[in-house]
């Protein structure tokens, strides 16, 4: 019985997150000149996005350990507060704070990848945090006692024993994080000021700019495939590496 | 060869709650000692503090000569083995074996010889298990990789939290068994937690009674079986009738200890009494006879084939030669 209604939930999920893309199909049955995205845009893209991932989850880990082991109600909150924020407010909130930036520094933000990168990490941190924080929270204490026992110091029991512990979580941070950046839009058209131009502006402009519906239904469905053949080799790899 | 384990006067507090309370004591180089008491007496928290795993409010911890007080768990020079084990899942045996000879930087041939020669101390074949996942193996097969482990860095001390607990009765005793072998073979200083004092007279040579975070008593299991301190060590330290003093009419206060093998049915003893039978229960070895008198049950253990059923009124007693008082 409750392996059915799993069944029903997974399959409708599933069947949910394919629809959009029947939708696609519709228009892309209406044919026309597929205009083929160039390869550095693609690269951008996918660097972009392995970066915001790779950086959100270095800055989020040891915030996400300190909650985990010693971190209050209050704390919990002040860091998953962000998320209570529209993208859009924290894209223009950014602008001031390069700009203030430029004045004092003379570092240059605005229109560069650096200062995309700085918005996607800013945008999805918490996520990578909390997402950590359930990872980091759940390990037992023994196994580090027990390395301690054996000889290790803090450092060395953390290293080889929480840090490969926690590596599901990382590896579950990694995937969320890189899939919403891989269709990030709104932090490069804005911080990036159409200069750093990613996949997720490419697909923007042939739908609204261009109005070239047949190429931009074609684009989403391949960066679909893209993502999904990402994490696929992510989750492989993090699978024949951990328990 | 084992180093001697010594506290002095240390107390351990868990915010305003104090686990371990001045507690003094030695343990030999080379002894086995166990740490006996109910749930929540402290007997873990001390075998913590000793590894260095829970600061000590005050007092100070010795490990042969050295006060180590101070020092972390990593540079005492003890080995652990926890209450759920606390096995690398993400190690294979050899390496979960091997953890600890890593830290300390042997070369690879000689971390290999020492992990096999560790395994077949343990009694698990190398060739079968060494690259096995942890959660490949039985209970009993993980017991055993996670005493390879602590014994392969040879330590000084070994320390055992309930080790066993989780296990059958059969596979527990062959490793009590096993590890007492080993004790004696290796000759490290011993330190055994359990709340089960079938376990406890085992595997020590000594047993520390512990009570509310303080030791009841410590002393060969003879001596706290036949001169307990007081009421708590008389009945958690083996079955036992007790009784105020008074009813014996020895002329003073406190309570009288009289353990059930030495009630007599019949047979005329100093003490008499008389009563029903109420219980009778087969324990292999003797029967165990529960009979009410003067308002109180009183516990006899004897011979199986006594003639004796439930409903019986009978004479039975002890004699004065067996009648330990206690104070409180």
């Amino acid at each position: 019985m409750i392996g059915k209604i799993a069944l029903v939930a997974f399959a409708s999920v599933v069947l949910l997150f394919y629809v959009p893309f029947l939708a696609l199909g519709y228009y892309i049955t209406g044919g026309g000149e597929l205009k083929i995205p160039s390869f550095s845009m693609v690269a951008t893209t996918f660097l972009l996005a392995v970066l915001t991932a790779v950086v959100s989850i270095a800055v989020a880990y040891p915030a996400a350990y300190y909650l985990a082991k010693w971190g209050s109600e209050l704390e919990f909150a002040l860091v998953t507060a962000p998320l209570w924020v529209g993208t859009l407010l924290k894209a223009y909130s950014l602008l001031v704070l390069f700009a203030i930036v430029e004045r004092f520094t003379g570092v240059a933000l605005w229109g560069t990848a650096a200062g995309v990168l700085v918005g996607m990490v800013y945008e999805y941190l918490p996520y990578a945090l909390l997402t950590l924080y359930a990872a980091i929270e759940k390990l037992s204490e023994s196994p580090v006692n027990a390395a301690r026992v054996l000889g290790a110091s803090r450092l060395q029991a953390f290293l080889r024993v929480e840090l490969p512990l926690s590596m599901p979580g990382v590896a579950a941070a990694f995937i969320l994080v890189f899939l919403f950046a891989m269709g990030e839009v709104i932090m490069p058209a804005v911080l990036g000021a159409w200069k750093v131009y990613t996949f997720g502006s490419y697909i923007w402009d042939l739908y609204f700019k261009a109005r070239d519906i047949f190429s931009g239904s074609v684009m989403s469905l391949i960066l679909a495939a893209l993502s999904l053949l990402a994490t696929y080799v992510v989750v492989r790899t993090i699978r024949s590496l951990s328990i | 060869m084992g180093l001697s384990v010594e506290l002095r006067d240390v107390t351990v507090k868990y915010g305003d709650f104090l686990a371990l309370k001045n507690i003094n004591l030695h343990v030999e180089a080379g002894e086995g000692l166990v740490l006996l008491g109910p749930s929540g007496s402290g007997k873990s928290t001390l075998l913590r503090a000793i590894a260095g795993l829970t600061p000590v409010a005050s007092g100070k911890v010795y490990i042969g000569d050295k006060d180590v007080t101070n020092l972390p768990p990593d540079r005492r020079k003890v080995s652990m083995l926890f209450q759920d084990l606390a096995l690398f899942p993400h190690l294979n045996v050899f390496e979960n074996v091997a953890f600890g000879l890593r830290l300390r930087r042997l070369p690879e041939e000689e971390v290999r010889k020492r992990v096999v020669w560790a395994l077949e101390l343990v009694r698990l074949d190398p060739a079968q298990f060494m690259s096995r996942r942890i959660h490949q193996l039985s209970g009993g097969q993980q017991q055993r990789v996670a005493l390879a482990r602590a014994l392969v860095v040879e330590p000084e001390v070994l320390l055992l939290d309930e080790p066993f607990s989780h296990i059958d009765l059969d596979i527990k005793s062959q490793l009590l068994e096993e590890l007492k072998i080993l004790h004696n073979k290796l000759g490290f200083t011993l330190i055994y937690v359990t709340h089960d004092r079938f376990e406890a007279v085992e595997i020590g040579d000594k047993v520390a009674l512990m009570k509310s975070g303080e030791i009841a008593q410590v002393g060969k299991p003879v001596e706290l079986y036949k001169r307990p301190k007081n009421r708590f060590v008389a009945e958690f330290f083996g079955e036992a009738n007790i009784l105020p003093a008074s009813l014996l009419g020895a002329g003073r206060g406190g309570y009288a200890v009289v353990r059930p093998e030495d009630v007599v049915i019949g047979n005329n003893p100093t003490y008499k009494f008389r009563g029903q039978v109420i219980d009778i229960t087969f324990l292999w070895h003797y029967l165990k006879v529960e009979i009410q008198s003067n308002g109180y049950i009183f516990k006899a253990y004897v011979d199986l084939e006594t003639p004796i059923s439930i409903g019986d009124v009978v004479e039975f007693g002890f004699d004065a030669k067996d009648v330990y008082f206690v104070e409180e």
